[in-house]
C-alpha cells in the first residue's frame, strides 16, 4: 500500500469513527431528555419517593 | 463504604435509580448499541451506551463530593454484567467544554471499586480539531475480550497518527 493510499485509509476510518462518535453524543442527548421525562412519570416517582424515604430512615438514625 | 440502595427499573434502556442522602436522584441507563461495533458483528448483540445523569437536585447546589456514590455504581454495575459478553461505550459531551472533567469524575467513581472485576480502555475518537473522550467497559472474562480491544486499538492507532 502507498504511503497516498495509506492515508485516504486513515481519513475513512477517522470519518467513520466521527459518524459513529457524533451517533453516540446524539443518543446521550436523548437519553438525557428521557432521564429528565422520567421525573415526571408517576411510577418512578413512586420509586423515588420509597428510596428516599429508606434513607430517611436510615441516616436519620445515624 | 455504605452504599445507597439503587432500584431497577427496567424498560429497553435498562433504568436504575438511586438517591443520595442530599436527596439528589441520579438516573443510571444503558441503551442497547448495535452499530459501535458493526450490526454484523457478534459482540454489538451484548454492547450498550451509558448515561449516568443527577436526574433531581433540589438543593440548589452543586452535589458535593460523596464517598457513597462510587460503591453505588459498582454495585449497578455488578447487577447489569451478569452476561459476561456485556460492553459497554461511554462518550463525553463536550458541548459546554466540560468532557475532560466528566470523563476524569466517572473514572474516579468507576476505578475506586470496579478494577477488579472490569476492564477499562480510554479512547480519543475523531481528528485533530474534532474529538471525543470514549470509554469501553467490559468484564475480564468476556469471551469476545480481543475483538474489541482489535476493534477500538484500529480506531485509536489510527487517531494518533
Amino acid at each position: 500500500m502507498t504511503i497516498e493510499q495509506e492515508i485516504a485509509q486513515h481519513a475513512q476510518i477517522q470519518e467513520r469513527m466521527l459518524v459513529i462518535a457524533r451517533q453516540m453524543i446524539e443518543n446521550k442527548r436523548i437519553l438525557q431528555k428521557e432521564i429528565k421525562d422520567d421525573m415526571k412519570n408517576p411510577e418512578i416517582r413512586a420509586v423515588i419517593d420509597k428510596l428516599k424515604e429508606r434513607n430517611k430512615s436510615r441516616y436519620e438514625q445515624l | 463504604m455504605s452504599s445507597y440502595d439503587f432500584d431497577f427499573i427496567g424498560g429497553f434502556n435498562s433504568t436504575y435509580v438511586f438517591v443520595t442522602k442530599h436527596s439528589i436522584v441520579y438516573e443510571i441507563k444503558f441503551k442497547p448499541s448495535t452499530y459501535i461495533f458493526g450490526y454484523q458483528a457478534i459482540e454489538s448483540e451484548f454492547a450498550y451506551e451509558f448515561v449516568i445523569e443527577v436526574a433531581e437536585n433540589l438543593t440548589g447546589k452543586n452535589p458535593v463530593l460523596d464517598t457513597a456514590i462510587s460503591p453505588t455504581i459498582a454495585s449497578i454495575f455488578y447487577d447489569f454484567f451478569k452476561l459476561k459478553e456485556t460492553v459497554v461505550v461511554y462518550i463525553c459531551d463536550d458541548s459546554d467544554g466540560k468532557a475532560k472533567v466528566r470523563n476524569r469524575k466517572f473514572s474516579q467513581w468507576f476505578e475506586q471499586y470496579n478494577r477488579l472485576i472490569f476492564l477499562k480502555f480510554d479512547f480519543s475518537l475523531g481528528t485533530e480539531t474534532e474529538y471525543y473522550l470514549t470509554t469501553i467497559i467490559t468484564r475480564f472474562d468476556n469471551p469476545k475480550l480481543s475483538e474489541i480491544i482489535k476493534s477500538f486499538q484500529n480506531i485509536n492507532n489510527d487517531y494518533k497518527k
